[in-house]
């Protein structure tokens, strides 16, 4: 069934969307969302990656996830972070090397949170760095702890 | 109201020189999932949460979640569950019923 933009607005003008019912729009939703993602509304931007993120559309929904990283607006790149707990660990780990460096410490901290279980060993070399070298002491702290707890 | 995650349970402590009956709304950047604004939180610690990217009737819509409203499925009223940007002719509407409602939360005192 063709899914319209009216429906993707409909569900994600919501104050609080309902991502597990939105998820229902299934791919056919993922074009429009991309479009909401390089769109002028922030909050749209968004929820819109992050219910690509939920979406089983494979490499469509993981371009729009790493899209959504380089967003300027850092709200829009928090979401982008938390969407990748959504993705597949190889695709995360790319999309979460980007944002755990990220200059806004709220974005980075997000992406840190969002470490997949295995992560890649690129990923595991940029935590370390983080560990001793991020300006931030609580995002110091929460590489160490990532490492302790996720295996190579 | 509702289960909230250890992130929230950390915001909704900051309740410094607030009364067990008063509603803290915090104003955050953005939350995970993205909302507007969420009304959950910690049991005995009542408030809300509203992102800088809301509109501006969502405080307003949270706290009313807080003082026990539901969504309708109206664009005149405050608590359209089809999002406070969608709101028609605002102000938005509280229906009597829903000031019932807000008068019997166990939050609101006589002052
Ligand atoms: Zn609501």
């Amino acid at each position: 069934m063709p899914v319209d933009m009216s429906d993707v607005r409909a569900a994600l003008e919501r104050d609080e969307p309902d991502y597990t019912q939105a998820q229902q729009l299934g791919p056919g939703a993922i074009p429009h969302l991309a479009a909401l993602v390089r769109g002028d509304d922030a909050m749209l931007a968004a929820k819109a990656v992050y219910l690509t993120s939920l979406i089983d559309a494979g490499q469509d929904a993981i371009k729009v996830v790493a899209d959504a990283a380089s967003h300027p607006d850092p709200a829009v790149r928090v979401a982008a972070a938390a969407a990748t707990r959504h993705l597949p660990a190889h695709a995360a780990s790319d999309i979460v090397i980007a944002l755990a460096a990220d200059s806004d410490g709220g974005v980075a901290r997000v992406a840190l949170k969002s470490v997949p279980a295995k992560p890649s060993d690129e990923l595991r070399g940029q935590l370390a760095y983080l560990q001793g070298n991020s300006e931030f002491p609580e995002l110091r702290e929460l590489a160490t702890h990532i490492l302790a707890d996720t295996g190579p | 109201m509702g289960s909230v995650t250890s992130e929230q349970a950390e915001l909704f402590a900051f309740r410094d020189g607030m009364q067990p009956t008063d509603i803290a709304v915090f104003f955050v950047r953005s939350t995970v999932p993205p909302t507007n604004g969420c009304a959950a939180h910690p049991g005995g610690r009542p408030g809300a949460a509203v992102a800088a990217g809301a509109t501006r009737w969502t405080l307003g819509h949270e706290v009313g979640h807080v003082l026990g409203l539901d969504h309708v499925d109206n664009n005149d009223q405050l608590m359209t569950g089809n999002g406070t940007g969608r709101i028609t002719n605002p102000p938005p509407d509280l229906l009597p019923s829903e000031g019932a409602t807000m008068d019997q939360s166990a939050l609101t005192i006589d002052i």
